[in-house]
């Protein structure tokens, strides 16, 4: 079945880059051989080649066929951007970027196919970690490579901004531009984009005057609304294998059987809490009394809430006295710093 | 190779074909497989694929190529096809991703895949560090690479590690299949030995590994490198403030309902621990509607709550 279909695709292709006219959909039909011969079958069937062609970076040119009445659209491929210069890249090279597209995938096997267009060789390795695609990211990277403004919908305000940057860190993809309503450099979470991202023609967006900040992902690191205070921590020791890898960088007190201790400058408080709370009673804020009472005062109103749940039957609202729904990503800044 | 989409199979069948043609005298059928590391038996289907197409037709421009197998060796005439395709947008970033992930900024520029991350951005004009950026753990450390070696020797290891969703600590004993990374955390999967079922461990809750002189059984075929979420697990049904929206992003949720300012949330848990961390986390506000036996009852929260708070005071 799906030689039949790479056997159809190829048929497709080879015709649509021969024909100097554009051929209907009905000509393409007489002679590419192995479409059903059920109109609806034929249709669905003929549609999804197109996509394919299109995913592979065939130009396929739609454009209505010259004489014909009624009007018809028809097909061809444009010969001109079929084929790119062959790329410049020594052997080596071919071997060492193919060895990468084998160790480091991306969705649906993206780096493997680019390497047969390059030439294709052989390498017989495990693939190890896995960039995740998302339907917005090759529009946002394009951007970024053409200078395109885009405009996109993010917490529910939209935005027009101008692409400088796109980063993928822990496990994400975050893009940085200068946003036009805020007047402001701001980093967004790709997957986060609500909807499909517009971009403008190329050439529309300006480059950064000065170098943008860097992309904060600890939530305790975000910029907060107090001045930052640096917490004293310990985590016992089974929590305290990971903790150690995460916090590379931080300060160590010490670490022995009785736990792991260190010290982090806390900017956001909530989204330090949000994140110790993880550990559940593996972890405490040793100091300052300032980060404990925030601990405290969190728990007590979780358990407040619980008692007056049970007292009113789960029925009615109960407003935290806090308000903040403990996400260190809501705390003012664009990206988020959650685990 | 496994499972291969449509279309890299027909970028593959392409970059087969102009290679054999490269040659004017066609190559051996064994280099050809060897190159493109495929078996014989595959290789040759495709060929002879290739060779069937347009072959009815009585137009000659039908045919895009030319495939004359022998014995050991094969020839091909490309009649169409001379070049490889443009590269597409999602493509380059594919590759520059990859390349990305593995040049260390601080390294050597003359190394090869250096000179092709430099080359690749700058045929798009991107700046690598400046415009584009891939940070990707690649290597998952000296845990990973130990484990990696007791993969390759079929080891068994025996380690302790913290079952976060019950938040559990014990020791297991493992007949380790892969490791690799997903969503930039590092993971094992493997036999649990005492389960006597396949397990995925993750390694930062892995701790005290001792590879063993044990030799395991071989590996299946090919194992997966995805975590994937159990249909048996237990739900909880959450009432949770418009401001924990981020829960839905976070977590595997099965489903979502806005009513007003509130989210109705069902989430499948794999454990109690689990499910108390996300209630804290979203604090006061959060409410259960409906929760499995299997995870505890509706003060799971207060529970948990309480016992952190018994540090504090």
């Amino acid at each position: 079945m799906t030689a039949s279909r790479v056997e159809r695709i190829v048929s497709l292709m080879n015709l649509l880059h021969d024909t100097r006219r554009p051929l209907s959909a009905q000509e393409i039909r007489a002679r590419v051989p192995g479409y059903p011969a059920v109109d609806a079958s034929f249709h669905r069937q003929f549609e999804r080649d197109k996509d394919e062609l299109r995913d592979m970076g065939v130009p396929l040119v739609v454009e209505p066929v010259p004489a014909a009445d009624p009007p018809l659209m028809g097909y061809r491929i444009d010969r001109r951007d079929f084929s790119q210069p062959a790329a410049d890249l020594e052997t080596d090279e071919l071997e060492a970027l193919n060895l990468a597209a084998a160790v480091v995938g991306f969705t649906g096997g993206l780096g493997r196919r680019a390497m047969f267009k390059l030439g294709g060789v052989a390498a017989a390795v495990d693939q190890r970690a896995e960039v995740a695609d998302d339907p917005n990211l090759v529009t946002v990277f394009s951007a970024v490579v053409d200078r395109c403004r885009l405009h996109l919908r993010y917490r529910g305000e939209e935005r027009s901004v101008d692409p400088y940057r796109i980063e993928f860190a822990r496990g994400r993809w975050y893009l940085c531009g200068f946003d036009h309503h805020r007047g402001a450099v701001r980093w967004y979470r790709v997957g986060r984009i609500e909807g499909a991202v517009r971009a403008d023609e190329p050439g529309t967006s300006d480059p950064p005057s000065t170098t943008p900040e860097e992309l904060t992902l600890d939530p305790w690191a975000l910029p907060g609304e107090h001045p930052p205070v640096t917490a004293e921590v310990w985590f016992d020791p089974v929590a305290a294998a990971g903790v150690r890898n995460e916090l590379g960088g931080a300060e160590v007190v010490s670490d022995d059987a009785d736990g792991f201790v260190v010290r982090l400058a806390v900017h956001h408080r909530e989204g330090f809490r949000s994140w110790l709370l993880s550990f559940l009673d593996r972890a405490e804020v040793r100091a300052p009394d300032e980060l404990r009472t925030l601990m405290a005062e969190w728990l007590t109103a979780v358990v407040a809430a619980g008692s007056q749940h049970a007292g009113d039957g789960g029925a009615g609202g109960r407003r935290g006295h806090d308000g903040d729904g403990g996400d260190g990503g809501d705390g003012g800044d664009d990206a988020d710093g959650r685990r | 190779m496994s499972r291969i989409s449509v279309a890299t199979r027909i970028q593959r069948l392409l970059a087969i074909l102009q290679w054999i043609a490269a040659s004017p005298d066609g190559v051996e059928i064994e280099a050809a497989c060897e190159r493109f590391d495929m078996a014989r038996a595959e290789l040759l289907g495709e060929l002879q694929m290739a060779s069937m197409i347009g072959d009815g037709s009585t137009n000659f421009d039908d045919m895009p190529f030319l495939v004359i197998i022998e014995e050991n060796r094969v020839e091909v005439s490309l009649l169409s096809f001379r070049q490889p395709l443009r590269m597409t947008r999602a493509e380059q970033l594919a590759l520059l991703t990859a390349a990305g992930a593995l040049v260390d900024p601080a390294g050597d520029p003359r190394d090869p895949l250096a000179r092709a991350l430099h080359k690749l951005a700058a045929q798009l004009g991107v700046t690598p560090g400046e415009t584009f950026e891939v940070d990707l753990d690649h290597d998952g450390g000296p845990l990973a690479r130990a484990l990696d070696d007791a993969v390759g020797a079929r080891r068994r290891v025996r380690f302790t590690y913290w079952t976060f969703g019950r938040d559990a600590v014990g020791e297991r004993s493992v007949e380790p299949w892969r490791v690799f990374s997903r969503d930039d955390e590092w993971y094992l999967v493997g036999l649990d030995v005492d389960r006597g079922g396949t397990r995925h461990f993750r390694l930062d809750r892995i701790h005290d590994l001792v590879v063993t002189d044990e030799v395991g059984a071989a590996p299946p075929r090919s194992v997966a490198a995805s975590i994937e979420l159990d249909d048996e697990l237990p739900t909880v049904e959450l009432d949770l403030p418009a401001s924990a929206s981020w829960v839905v992003e976070a977590y595997p949720v099965r489903a979502v309902h806005h009513e007003g300012d509130r989210l109705l949330v069902t989430l499948a848990v794999t454990g109690p621990s689990w499910l108390e961390r996300v209630l804290l986390r979203v604090g006061p506000e959060a409410r259960i509607v409906r929760i499995d036996d299997r995870l505890g009852g509706p003060d799971l929260a207060t529970e948990a709550a309480e016992r952190i708070l018994a540090r504090y005071r």
